[in-house]
């Protein structure tokens, strides 16, 4: 039997719940001695402090893995196997790395077959992809990348399936099987799998790629909140802007996630495009204090980020 | 269901979620009708929150008005009124989100 490390790449678009379901997996016990590789696109982490203190984990942040941070990240993994490989070094079996929501799975898995270090210490277990039940069609439609994630999967999972009606879950998953007729197919809520709906007879969207159009990059912008959010004039005044930012430019948002300090606690806030969850509390004891507090992150495009940090101060002056 | 507006109870919304107290929650509803208001007076709108009735209710100058169980809604009750979405952003790039007869 190999005994290299067994590598899941968790891959899927911004917000579809890659780390509500790396949590729960986690949680589950359904890896074998795991550490967790977090990417995320911002400078600042945020998704690690979801996974708490349970789990080995590093963070890769401020680059993507498949493109501009695949140095870093060759160096991240060498670093690993060669610690796992030192006497008295940690156990690791399950080796678990959670892309940036707008990384090509396929690239990272060329990167680390193509070095002859990984190659040798790291053997794919799978490429995991997520795609969330409510907005997958119009990421799919509007991201090519998407559809390039999904391309490359062994196993895409469905999240938020308990908010998604039958006949548009039945059309998604119509049109990723035209995508990838390979996959394993299995359907979570909050992480959870869940047995498969029932499910009606449909044609797939037809996805067309239009290389005449290409489309704005997707690009990141880091809002300083700490000055801001610390009282409850405070989360009124960010509540005040972010809602209305939301409904004039939600088409533009595609992501958004930070960690703000409020009167309730350290509050996690995410956003799906236009869509707000109900923020979770965030444990005060988590592992990087220092880092995410009152820090925002915006994922979209066609966003100055002296105009979104204007605005905020401009609505925070009229409190 | 309220007696005041007939809103059946929600889940809490995510605007409501930075309080931790009765007390703070009430807090953030006032410091929140002062922000409002100071944005809202812009487009010659209102919002009123009493503190006692869920929601706000937003005015406009001719007398119209609408009750808003939440921040989102009144995003929306805003554009209906005023005819144009507020947008945070418009006044610092000039150029204010506008949304054709479709949207």
């Amino acid at each position: 039997m190999s005994n290299r490390l067994r590598l899941t790449i968790l891959g899927g678009f911004l917000g579809a719940g890659k780390s509500t379901w790396l949590r729960h997996q986690l949680h589950a016990g359904e890896f074998d001695a795991p550490f967790v590789v977090v990417n995320e696109i911002a400078d600042i982490p945020v998704d690690e402090q979801m996974l708490g203190a349970s789990v080995q984990t590093r963070v890769l942040c401020g680059a993507c893995a498949c493109c501009s941070g695949r140095d870093a990240l060759i160096v991240l993994l060498r670093e690993i196997c060669n610690q796992r490989t030192m006497a008295n070094a940690f156990q690791i079996n399950d080796l678990i790395l959670e892309t940036t929501g707008v990384a090509d799975p396929a690239r990272i898995v060329e990167a680390i077959q193509a070095d002859p270090v990984l190659a040798r210490h790291i053997m794919l277990d799978k490429v995991v992809v997520i795609l969330d039940a409510v907005n997958g069609i119009q990421s799919l439609l509007s991201e090519d990348l998407a559809r390039r994630q999904l391309e490359s999967a062994d196993s895409i999972i469905f999240s938020k399936v308990g908010i998604c009606a039958a006949e548009p879950l039945s059309k998604l998953v119509a049109t990723v099987l035209s995508i990838n007729p390979d996959a394993a197919l299995s359907y979570t809520d909050f992480g959870v799998e869940v047995a498969p709906p029932d499910l009606m007879r449909c044609d797939p969207v037809e996805i067309v790629s239009d290389p005449s159009a290409p489309e704005k990059p997707i690009s990141t912008v880091v809002l300083n909140v700490s000055d801001i959010v610390i009282c409850e004039g405070g989360w009124a005044t960010f509540s005040v802007w972010f809602s209305s930012l939301l409904h004039a430019r939600g088409h533009s948002i595609i992501r958004a996630k930070g960690v703000l300090k409020t009167p309730a606690g350290r509050l996690l806030l995410q956003s799906v495009r236009n869509h707000v969850g109900v923020p979770e509390i965030v444990p005060a004891d988590s592992d990087s204090p220092e880092h995410g507090d009152s820090t925002f992150v915006l994922i979209g495009r066609d966003f100055d980020p002296d105009v979104l940090q204007a605005s905020l101060l401009r609505v925070t002056d009229a409190q | 269901m309220c007696n005041a507006c007939g809103f059946p109870p929600a889940l809490v919304h995510w605007t409501d979620a930075g309080g931790a107290t009765p007390q703070e929650r009430l807090r953030i509803r006032f410091a929140r009708i002062g922000v409002l208001n100071s944005l809202l007076a812009e487009v010659g709108l209102k919002a009123v929150d009493n503190g006692i009735a869920p929601g706000i209710q937003l005015h406009d100058l001719s007398g119209r008005s609408i009750n808003c169980p939440t921040l989102e809604d009144l995003w929306q009750g805003v554009e209906a009124l005023s005819g144009a979405p507020y947008d945070p952003l418009g006044a610092l790039t000039g150029n204010p989100v506008q949304r054709g007869p479709d949207a």
